[in-house]
């Protein structure tokens, strides 16, 4: 076809036509509908959606056509009279409200009544039916949207709390049409993969809109019939939902059902630290204090089995300095900064001092080696001990016809004095 | 449930950690019976971290692949819209 052929009409003429058609065709009517999406801007008109569960229309309700007294607000169900019109400039088509009747509360809100009240009574929400959450939570599942920020913030939670746990997330859309039905299929599904300690079901904050699917019975069933203990965790703009009555436990948000799952976790891994750090602590000071004692031992004990005794306690030090080091080493990522750094400082305390002890022990143990009579007796050097079995240091008190035993490194010589003499 | 089990015996051996230091803190135990302690404690701890730690951070989306359910990995910086369904 060429252009001349053509009928080409300006958008505002179409515009217009389709106008004409539609304020001819529809005129004024009276609607029934569900208020949603109202803003009020500073104008003083009311923009909002009137909807069914299968529809929405856009209103405007002027300032000159308000009720005085009259507020309508989300959820609202109304019956407005108006005229159905096109808006040229945005090029849709609204109703031009003259009128507003309420009819009582939302249908939506009804809804929610009529099945909290029907679940209530066949005990979904019973207390005794609430399933425990795991102490220690090794894989979750998480229903919600894969792009939303549900998931980024459990994830962070997890990243920033306790990051060792597997995540499985079962993406499903989490608000529309067939929103429940994927909700309730996730849920299903990581039911049968199994192996999963616990499951968070939810999405970020919204509109009652938004969050509906959390409020179909499809979701609530599937919540139900869950062997996975659940967590619901929708939004924050509305009180409850459906889900967190059923739900074995309900967090505001998302963030705070990772916490809750990662909660106990670090819990437990705080106490094993701060046991960790005080067992390190006592024997620290237990090897202070057995330090100390054996310095002032050194001197006394050496004379009687002296290298035995050293080599056994240098052998058990030797092995607690490998005991700490180890400590330190198996401190992994998994303990704060702070204990580790703790925990690293009083580790190398501990080790320092067994080290230390060591080489106490180690003087101790060489200056005994030299000081080993046998050593000296084998340099042909002699011990000489009166009857009395005392080592003699001087001839004083010796006289003829006394006996006497000379040590050698390899026997003994009894013999008796025959002359004293001083040097 | 095999979790429920380990959780318990988990719980055991934070309680006997628990009298271990009790019994170190109190300081008159010999030098060997203190170490014996502190060996029982390492070996307790060592368990229990273990446990703790045992599963490595591992994040998995399901997919929906020739009529069965696959696991795949999450790119956690992915903005890829869609669902299972």
């Amino acid at each position: 076809m060429s252009d001349t052929q053509r009928k080409v009409l300006s958008v505002s003429a179409v515009t217009r036509r389709i106008k004409a058609l539609l304020e001819g065709e529809i005129g004024s009517v009276w609607i029934e509908g569900e208020v949603s999406n109202l803003r009020r801007p500073s104008s003083g008109h009311c923009y909002f959606t009137l909807k069914d569960a299968s529809s929405q229309i856009s209103a405007v309700l002027f300032r000159g056509s308000q009720k005085p007294g009259q507020v309508i607000k989300d959820g609202d169900m109304v019956r407005v009279y108006g005229r159905a019109t096109v808006y040229e400039r945005g090029g849709n088509y609204q109703i031009l409200v003259r009128t507003v009747e309420e009819v009582g509360k939302g249908d939506l809100q009804k809804k929610f009544e009529e099945l909290k009240e029907k679940l209530r009574k066949e005990g979904l929400f019973e207390a005794s039916a609430k399933k425990q959450l795991p102490l220690l939570p090794r894989h979750v599942g998480v229903v919600t949207s894969r792009t939303g920020a549900a998931i980024r913030d459990i994830l962070n939670v997890i990243d920033r709390r306790f990051p060792n746990i597997h995540v499985t997330i079962a993406p499903v859309r989490v608000q529309g049409d067939g929103a429940a039905d994927e909700i309730a299929e996730g849920i299903d599904l990581l039911n049968a993969r199994g192996g999963l300690d616990v499951m968070i079901v939810g999405r970020g904050g919204g509109s009652i809109e938004d969050l509906w699917a959390f409020n179909e019975e499809a979701v609530a069933r599937a919540i139900w019939r869950s062997r996975v203990p659940v967590i619901s965790a929708v939004g924050h703009e509305i009180d409850f939902t459906i889900s967190d009555f059923v739900a074995d436990l309900r967090a505001p948000t998302p963030s705070a059902a990772a916490e809750l799952v990662v909660g106990r976790k670090e819990e437990f891994l705080g106490a094993l630290n701060e046991r960790s750090v005080s067992m390190v602590r006592i024997l620290r000071e237990a090897i202070t204090l057995y330090e100390g004692r054996f310095n002032t031992m050194a001197g006394s004990y050496v004379f009687r089995e002296p290298q035995n005794l050293v080599r056994q306690y240098r052998e058990r030090l030797k092995s607690l300095s490998v005991t700490l080091r180890h400590e330190l080493v198996s401190s992994t990522r998994e303990i704060t900064q702070v204990l580790d750094e703790a925990s690293q400082r009083l580790t190398a305390g501990a080790q320092l001092r067994c080290e230390r002890a060591a080489a106490v022990l180690g003087r101790a143990e060489s200056a005994l080696r030299a000081m080993n009579p046998k050593g000296v007796l084998k340099r042909g050097y002699s011990l000489t001990q009166g009857a009395n079995g005392k080592c003699l240091t001087s001839v004083e008190g010796l006289a003829k016809g006394q006996r006497i035993t000379t040590v050698l490194a390899d026997g003994e010589v009894r013999s008796t004095v025959d002359d004293v003499s001083t040097t | 449930m095999p979790a429920k089990k380990e959780t318990k015996s988990f719980e055991k051996s934070l309680e006997r950690l628990e009298k271990i230091v009790e019994e170190m803190e109190q300081g008159n135990l010999p030098l060997d019976d203190m170490i014996a302690r502190f060996e029982e404690g390492q070996g307790l701890l060592k368990e229990c971290r273990k446990k703790l730690n045992e599963v490595q951070k591992k994040v998995e989306v399901l997919v929906k692949k020739d009529g069965g359910v696959e696991t795949e990995d999450f790119d956690e910086g992915e903005e890829e819209e869609g669902s299972l369904f």
